[in-house]
């Protein structure tokens, strides 16, 4: 339950935190609000022989509306300034409902949204908004920097796509089309608890016919995904119960939940039936993003 | 009715602005000088012999002080709980571990401990050193574990069973099934629950050069604590000092005796070092290696007429006590004693013990064996008021014992509120909206559901049990008052302080309290079996009265009157029938500093005591009775038959407890117990994987109920006068978490016509069980 010894860097700027990732390349690790990394180092699970904290990246700290364009959130905002972000109240609600239905008022407080995402557990609560939502992942690293749609981060199980050198900078939520969004957790308590499921939609829905529609699933595969077919399904159609209970049924098709001590495999694919029809109903009726 | 001046009052608590503020002490916050730090390396395995270790790499360490292993320490079989210190002639405690052994019986168990000058170097200590092991079968299941095939844990009379059978006859249980009209019969199997107290198994052990052990630690019962660390390292007790420092972060039953083997293995790697050692558990520690409550199986067989009359009861218990013995053989017998003493049926039978397992040992978890009765026994009259057509509350109210009823225990039940709680908390609830909550085809069901339970308010006759208390009227007139019961939270350093200043006829910030040690506390079994405020109060009460004598005898020759003759209020003392500092003519008058006074303060008193070398000393010396706290529980719950999850919407909690000394005390406490019986009820479990691994470690992991679980509780109190309790009153502490969970599977019932007989009722389980149901429908 110790941490063992590393060395330990706190840059001044991305570039010089860039550099010192690029220097060590496997042997560093980037440290953010240290929730679930330390954790981790001190049951053993890592070991970094250097640690890039980026504490210091005031810059990377801040929800801006970019007009015309959407919302900017720096990475190193925490879950709770997100909560608390009038930004995001305005503009996009159910970012700030799913970033409060993660664990507990005190991670909140201290987890980053870079680390929900770069630590890639499946069951994250944020990933599947933010795809639902189109958003993107802007990285930078030693050499330049590069854009990603937030579902082309991932890469498995605690894998990102990420190069050694780089670094999570932002989160981009463009404008939408979509008139409604939401993402539901269901978690085997109220708080403090891993997503069993987690369903994130966001529906155009014009003179009640869904023009289009995206739906992201957490923990329910490797990775946060996409379930194209039932989006495919919703685009056009009328929006009626029955309808939305037919996506979801595709939904729970398009998932491959794992066992464990939370949940079987069977129910988190009925979980998903219901709560893809839920969602979408919720994100039709309330008529936001 | 006498009108009381501290008791029945919610003063603040005594230790509320200490522990506010952060400053209260905990053995978590201990730090002597020159202390060590000591770790424990743990068995990976379920069951295995250690057939070498090597500890020479880890000795060699820098900052290492000392290494324990079965090779270096007592060879003194004892019992981690306190059972081995009252366990009632001819039964004969059960002695089943050493602190080290060869052989390892769960995951978790202790092989070998380390002393260091950093917790970081006795951590890194542990990896150096070398074990071989021989693993050997393993069993897990209680009944599995009484079979033929199963691995002999512990050499017993009967395979794997820990002491001996309760069996508890009460009437022709066979001619009373005979006699029945109508019979339900069902097992019920209970899950492995933890007590997830907020401070981790803690000791930290001084060995002085003349061989005098200090413990400071976070055990309930410090006296016979002492007395096992005094046998287990062959001291004589009165060299031996436990206390708390002065407080516990929670207890629930965990530390009943040592606080798993803290203290036990604080003072071999203090003995060996020669230096304090500091051993605080890891959560992941005390999760594996601390005692939970008793998995197992209960099944009722219940008779009724068909008017409703209970007839013939059959109850049965076959519990999992983990690797070693602790509690596992008086659990059991308060199963039985609790969940034959509810009602009235001429005709029972009680037959129940553990097995050993290769799990974590079970031993105290509030309730003590009681909860599991009354989920098995609740559920069964649920079941019997449906097979017969009777309203559930109706059928009980018929059948709940009364005043002066036959029953199965050694004591009266001297006074029962239950059917005026059943009464209250029916209102609360709105009882009378049962099966109108839910409109046809609706997804989301509502059902309400009760339960009801008794209790003891203190261990006998399941152990010896007495209390002493000491009252010291200082020379200021202040009083201080010395009992050897802890404070795990429950409120007993300001309720036993409010008990002394009633009866002393102070106020309550003229006393204060010394607490749980014992070098300067008298002998007290200690906290548990919601027995602190009335047994341990009823010694503070004698002690009391006894100083209280003592001051009004002084007086009275100061006066020239008859000791009777004086009252004692408000720290001022004169004759009855006249006001404090009243100047009425002819009244008696003290002589006092050569002065004449129609009255006369306690402090003056005192003090001329002082002059005159003598103090007030009061003493109390009591064998405390027993008696029944009766309680009624009533859940509204909604059922998501989507998600297939359960919410608790309300719970209405009405107690019975004697008199209510601090009434937020009690209703703070029931509150707690609701909870943890909401999470007895739907989520908390440990579960073990193929290979003995407890997958349930951490609060992480571990469902507890969390403040947002939280819903409305109604806690409502009812006062049936106990004449054997101080100022009548009862237990509290326990009873929140014994009708708790049948009153959710109940009101689950009401909701989905689905009888669960197996707790928690998981998401997932209701899931498999919503499956099973649409489709036998189809």
């Amino acid at each position: 339950m110790y941490l063992p010894d590393f060395e330990y860097y706190a840059p001044e700027s991305v570039a010089e935190a860039c550099q010192l990732l690029a220097q060590f390349g496997e042997k560093a690790k980037v440290l953010a609000g240290g929730t679930d990394m330390v954790v981790k180092m001190k049951n053993e699970l890592l070991a970094p022989e250097v640690v890039v904290s980026v504490k210091n990246l005031e810059q990377l700290k801040k929800v801006e509306y970019v007009a015309g364009k959407g919302v900017s959130v720096g990475a190193l905002c925490t879950h709770n300034d997100l909560v608390k972000s009038d930004v995001l109240k305005e503009k996009f609600a159910s970012v700030a409902n799913a970033a409060r239905q993660m664990a507990n008022n005190q991670v909140r407080n201290r987890g980053t949204i870079a680390g929900n995402i770069v630590s890639a557990v499946p069951s994250a609560d944020l990933p599947p908004v933010l795809i639902a939502l189109n958003a993107t992942a802007k990285l930078v690293g030693a050499k330049g920097e590069r854009t990603l749609a937030m579902e082309d981060v991932f890469a498995g199980p605690g894998k990102t796509v990420l190069a050694n050198d780089e670094v999570l900078t932002e989160i981009f939520i463009p404008e939408q089309k979509m008139t409604g969004s939401n993402y539901i957790k269901f978690g085997l308590r109220k708080s403090g608890a891993l997503a069993v499921v987690g369903v994130a939609v966001a529906v155009q829905v014009e003179n009640g016919v869904i023009k289009d529609a995206r739906v992201a699933l957490g923990a329910v595969a490797a990775t946060p995904v996409r379930a194209k077919k039932t989006e495919e399904f919703l685009k056009g159609k009328k929006v009626t119960d029955d309808v939305l209970a037919e996506a979801g049924v595709i939904a729970s098709g398009e998932c491959k939940p794992i066992s464990d001590i939370r949940a079987s495999a069977e129910y988190r694919t009925d979980l998903v039936r219901i709560f893809t029809k839920r969602a979408l109903r919720k994100a039709v009726d309330e008529g936001h993003v | 009715m006498k009108e009381y001046k501290v008791i029945g009052k919610s003063v603040r608590r005594l230790d509320a602005v200490e522990k506010a503020t952060g400053t209260a002490g905990f053995t978590s916050d201990m730090k002597l000088p020159g202390m060590l730090y000591g770790k424990v390396l743990r068995s990976p395995h379920p069951h295995a012999r250690i057939v070498s270790i090597d500890t020479s790499e880890a000795e060699k360490l820098p900052g290492v002080k000392a290494v324990a292993t079965h090779k270096n320490t007592s060879r003194e079989l004892f019992n981690t709980s306190a059972t081995m210190t009252f366990t009632v002639p001819p039964m004969q405690p059960v002695l089943d571990q050493y602190i080290f052994d060869n052989v390892v019986r769960y995951v978790g168990d202790e092989v070998a401990a380390v002393a260091a000058t950093s917790e970081k170097i006795a951590e890194a200590a542990l990896k150096l050193i070398k074990v071989e092991y021989e693993l050997l079968p393993t069993v897990y299941d209680p009944k599995e574990a009484m079979t033929t095939e199963a691995p002999v844990i512990h050499q017993c009379e009967m395979k794997n069973v820990p002491g001996e059978v309760i069996q508890i006859p009460f009437g022709d249980v066979e001619k009373g099934f005979a006699e029945s009209d109508v019979i339900v019969e069902k097992e019920y199997k209970l899950p492995v629950v933890k007590q997830a107290q907020m401070e981790t198994q803690a000791a930290v052990a001084q060995v002085s050069l003349d061989g005098k052990i200090t413990v400071w630690c976070t055990t309930q019962t410090p006296h016979p604590t002492k007395m096992i660390l005094a046998k287990l390292f062959s001291v004589p007790e009165s060299k031996v000092r436990v206390l708390n420092p002065p407080y516990i972060g929670g207890g629930f039953g965990v530390r009943i005796g040592c606080s798993a083997k803290a203290e036990p293995i604080a003072v071999a790697l203090s003995m060996l070092a020669k230096k304090p050692v500091k051993v605080v558990y890891s959560r992941e520690e005390d999760f594996i290696a601390s005692d939970t409550r008793h998995a197992g199986y209960v099944s009722v067989k219940l008779g009724a007429k068909k008017d409703g009359t209970f007839h013939a009861m059959h109850l049965k218990a076959t519990l999992n006590g983990g690797a070693y013995c602790s509690f596992s053989v008086e659990t059991p017998g308060v199963l039985g004693c609790m969940g034959l003493a509810v009602y009235r049926v001429p005709n029972q039978f009680y037959y129940g013990h553990s097995a050993y397992t290769n799990t974590t040992p079970a031993g105290a978890m509030r309730g003590f064996g009681n909860p599991q009765a009354m989920y098995a026994i609740e559920s069964t009259v649920d079941m019997m008021a449906e097979k017969l057509g009777i309203d559930p509350l109706e059928l009980r109210l018929k059948n709940i014992m009364q005043v002066g009823d036959p029953w199965v225990l050694p004591y009266k039940c001297g006074s029962t509120g239950l059917a005026e709680c059943i009464e209250k908390g029916a209102k609360s609830i709105g009882w009378e909206n049962r099966g109108k909550l839910n409109k046809p085809g609706a997804k989301k069901l509502r059902g309400i559901g009760m339960g009801v339970g008794t209790h003891v308010s203190n261990a006998w006759p399941f152990c010896g049990d007495y209390d002493n208390a000491y009252v010291t009227i200082q020379q200021d007139g202040s009083v201080h008052l010395a009992s050897g019961v802890p404070d795990m939270g429950t409120g007993t350093s300001t309720t036993l302080p409010q008990l002394t200043a009633e009866v002393v006829g102070v106020s309550l910030d003229r006393v204060s309290m010394t607490l749980a040690d014992t070098a300067s506390t008298p002998f007290d079994i200690g906290s548990h079996a919601s027995r602190a405020l009335y047994a341990a109060g009823t010694a503070v009460v004698e002690a009391a009265r006894d100083a209280r004598r003592q001051v009004l005898e002084y007086a009275a020759d100061l006066f020239k009157v008859a000791p009777e003759r004086l009252v004692l209020e408000d720290s001022v003392i004169f004759p009855a029938g006249q006001t404090a500092g009243d100047d009425c003519a002819g009244s008696p008058v003290c002589t006092i500093g050569g002065k004449e006074r129609k009255s006369i303060t306690l402090k003056e008193l005192a003090y001329d005591a002082h002059q005159r070398n003598k103090q007030f000393i009061g003493v109390g010396r009591i064998v405390p009775e027993n008696a029944p706290p009766w309680h009624a529980h009533f859940a509204e719950v909604e059922v998501d038959t989507e998600l297939c999850q359960v919410r608790v919407l309300r719970v209405a909690a009405v107690h019975d407890v004697g008199k209510a000394i601090h009434p937020v005390i009690c209703e703070g406490q029931i509150e707690g117990g609701v909870l943890q019986g909401i999470g007895y009820a739907l989520s908390e479990e440990i579960k073990y994987d193929d290979r003995g691994r407890q997958l349930e470690n951490s609060f992480h992991k571990y469902m507890l109920p969390t403040a947002d679980d939280v819903p409305e509780i109604e806690t409502g109190l009812v006062e049936a006068h106990e004449p054997s309790g101080p100022f009548g009153a009862k237990g509290v502490g326990e009873c929140g978490l014994v009708p708790t969970a049948p009153a959710i599977t109940n009101a689950i019932y009401n909701a989905t016509g689905i009888w669960f007989c197996e707790i928690p009722v998981t998401e997932e389980k209701m899931f498999r069980a919503l499956k099973e149901k649409a489709g036998k429908t189809v």
